[in-house]
């Protein structure tokens, strides 16, 4: 799951002519020695950036307010979209500085709070408000060039259509809208190669997207949880779980029959195995999500995916136990079962693990 | 190839830079995504696959016998109550004593043996009525399973046993000396973190394979620095009306100075570097709040504006770090 592979190795291992081997890396010295770049920037700094300019954009909100130099609908939306546009071309400094990215976001998270109480008090409605957001997130999302930016928009536009849905009378489109976004998590992940190629003039596209299609799937799947807690019944989840359960098949064919040529019927009969086990988790799609999430991470060798999906299983099996109409006796015995079962799958990929070491 | 890029691991950001080239093509690039281990193979898969159910179905299992004993069966006498929490503890036992303990079933059948005594010392309290406190029952079940603990050489069974330590540290103040949120409760949690993690990364610099990994010093250092980080700002935020805050606060300083010292200087880690940065803008904050007594409604404005340029410096020494680190190498 580690590269412990340096560019050497590869460059070696890949048997390069001389002129490319040179060429690539000319080109990956040149890319790499602009430090200032967002591209190059590890992740802890972009954690750093987002927590910070959530709390300033909070706190410079609260001056906005107190100070009443927001009082009037029109002026929330008026600066509010001033900061959100100052806040995109702030983000083309990204390009070769991306120091001020976390002003630029907190100018962009302050306007999106802004424009949204604005358009909320003038509307008197949440969808309204929904409707304004997919249009803004839209803009951000194509024209800031930082990937916190995008990243937050991938998240927020799906939210913004479960506002909608919720505030309509087809609140069960809702398993059409995660279904999507479980589709497309996995048709960008498989196809990251090819997307990459394609978008090699537009670089900040790729990494916010898949990383924010895959979270805001995980999330978006928290109202599967309790419907209690929320305002509007969602009751047939198993059409969530089918879908995610066809993203699922979907990628396991491309990685075990396209990539390594597993045979039809091996793969036909692990289908049917996992269908099987999963078969009483129909009602709780965050399950099957989040192995199709840990399936994707294993399959990528992507430890972040491989890590979210781990803990939002643990945060849905624990959900599914936990909403179980069921005694604790009854629970334990299931769980029992599960574990021994689960252990007798085990026994059996040892046995195929020692074939596949004799052959 | 260029020195300065030569050790560079070929992580996927890589893949990502050299699609950016105007010649590359999707066969060209599959092909290093492939070289650079990017695509398991079969024996990968069923490894993995293999590992993971395995550890869900000890962990279901586990869950299952711990709701069992929630359940309240009455009809069920002692001695046979007794008996399934011991059994529990022998089958895992009995399969870790006849293994290789470097197999990973060995290991996880060691971790239900830890899981399980938990269980027995809980089962015993609660037919026995001892009388014990939380704290004993933590205090013993992370003294039994030392020896398992050592032996096993697992990290996950490592940080249960640092779990139950500081949890017993806890109750100790909470139930033994009735002081729940005081200086010495969370100097004696730092001083814990920060021994596990000495040893951690003193084992790791002496290039102990076995301490490679970084998510249990990661989760040592983030446990230790949040301790003192927390009880500096009860300290200033109760205007040090215990000493022993003030003492918490110059601790907490001295660790955020060592982190950033040996992260930067002899082990690459920048997660705890940007921890100890986070938490030196928490405590900043919170004095610039102190300051103004959290009357003001400037307080808004100038916190926001504190928070933006503290991000941004932290932002811009995190760079400089990582690229003073690569050149290094």
């Amino acid at each position: 799951m580690k590269t412990t592979k340096t560019i050497k190795n590869v460059f070696d291992e890949s048997g390069l002519s001389e002129n490319d081997y040179r060429s690539y890396s000319g080109f990956l010295q040149s890319k790499l020695s602009s430090t200032g770049s967002e591209t190059n920037a590890p992740w802890f700094i972009k954690i750093i950036t987002i927590i910070g300019a959530w709390f300033g954009s909070l706190l410079f909100s609260g001056s906005l307010f107190i100070a009443r130099i927001v009082q009037s609908e029109e002026s929330m939306i008026t600066l509010g979209a001033i900061f959100i546009i100052t806040g995109i071309i702030l983000s083309y400094t990204n390009k070769k500085n991306h120091l001020l990215d976390s002003v630029s976001l907190s100018l962009s998270i302050l306007g999106q709070i802004l424009l949204g109480f604005g358009i909320g008090t003038k509307a008197g409605g949440i969808k309204q408000v929904c409707y304004a957001g997919i249009a803004v997130q839209s803009i951000i999302y194509l024209g800031a060039q930082s990937y916190t930016q995008k990243f937050i928009s991938v998240m927020l536009i799906p939210a913004c259509f479960l506002g909608i849905i919720w505030n309509s009378t087809f609140f069960e489109a809702t398993h059409f809208l995660i279904g999507a976004l479980s589709i497309a998590s996995v048709l960008i992940w498989t196809g990251e190669i090819t997307l990459q190629i394609r978008l090699k003039k537009h670089p900040y596209f790729f990494v916010p997207t898949a990383y924010g299609l895959v979270l805001g799937l995980l999330l978006i799947l928290l109202i599967s949880i309790n419907n209690k807690f929320f305002m509007v019944n969602i009751y047939h989840w198993y059409i969530t779980s089918l879908i995610s359960f066809f993203s699922l098949t979907f990628l396991l064919y491309k990685s075990l029959c396209q990539n390594l040529g597993l045979r039809r019927t091996t793969f036909w009969l692990t289908v049917i195995v996992i269908a099987v086990i999963l078969s009483p988790t129909a009602q709780t799609p965050g399950v099957i999500t989040s192995l199709m999430v840990i399936v994707l991470g294993f399959a990528k060798s992507n430890r972040v995916l491989l890590t979210l999906g781990i803990l939002f299983l643990a945060i849905y099996l624990i959900s599914f136990y936990y909403s179980l109409q069921q005694t604790l006796l009854i629970k334990s015995i299931i769980l029992m079962s599960t574990g021994a079962l689960l252990i007798g799958i085990y026994s059996v990929l040892a046995m195929i693990k020692k074939k596949v070491a004799i052959t | 190839m260029p020195d300065s890029i030569k050790n560079e691991k070929f992580t996927r950001k890589i893949i990502y830079l050299l699609a950016q080239m105007e010649t590359m093509s999707v066969d060209v690039l599959s092909g290093f995504y492939s070289k650079a281990g990017f695509k398991p193979n079969l024996k990968s898969w069923i490894s993995f696959l293999s590992k993971f159910v395995l550890s869900l179905g000890i962990l279901f299992i586990v869950s299952g016998v711990i709701f069992f004993f929630a359940y309240n069966w009455r009809e069920l006498h002692k001695f046979a109550k007794l008996s399934i929490a011991g059994s529990l503890i022998l089958i895992p036992a009995i399969i870790a004593l006849f293994s290789d303990l470097k197999k990973f079933y060995a290991k996880l059948s060691l971790l239900a043996v830890a899981i399980f005594t938990g269980s027995l010392l809980a089962v015993f309290g609660q037919i026995y009525q001892t009388g014990a406190n939380a704290y004993d029952l933590f205090l013993n079940w992370a003294i039994l399973i030392t020896g398992i603990v050592v032996i096993s050489n697992f990290k996950p069974l490592w940080f249960l046993w640092l779990v139950l330590i500081n949890i017993s540290t806890v109750l100790f103040y909470g139930q033994i000396m009735w002081i729940w949120i005081d200086p010495y409760v969370f100097i004696s949690l730092f001083a814990v973190d920060t021994v596990a993690l000495l040893i951690y990364e003193y084992s790791g610099f002496k290039k102990n394979p076995q301490f490679e990994s970084r998510w249990l010093p990661r989760i040592l250092g983030f446990a230790a620095m949040s301790s003192m980080t927390v009880a500096g700002i009860i300290g200033i935020v109760t205007d040090f009306e215990e000493p022993g805050y003030l003492f918490c606060l110059i601790l907490a300083f001295i660790s955020y100075a060592g982190v950033i010292y040996f992260y930067s200087r002899k082990v690459y880690d920048l997660s705890l570097i940007a921890v100890s940065f986070l938490c030196i803008i928490a405590v900043i904050f919170t004095i610039i709040l102190k300051t103004s007594d959290f009357t003001s409604a400037s307080i808004f404005f100038n916190g926001g504006l504190v928070i933006v340029v503290l991000t941004i410096a932290s932002a811009a020494l995190l760079i400089k770090i990582n690229n003073a680190w690569k050149t290094q190498i």
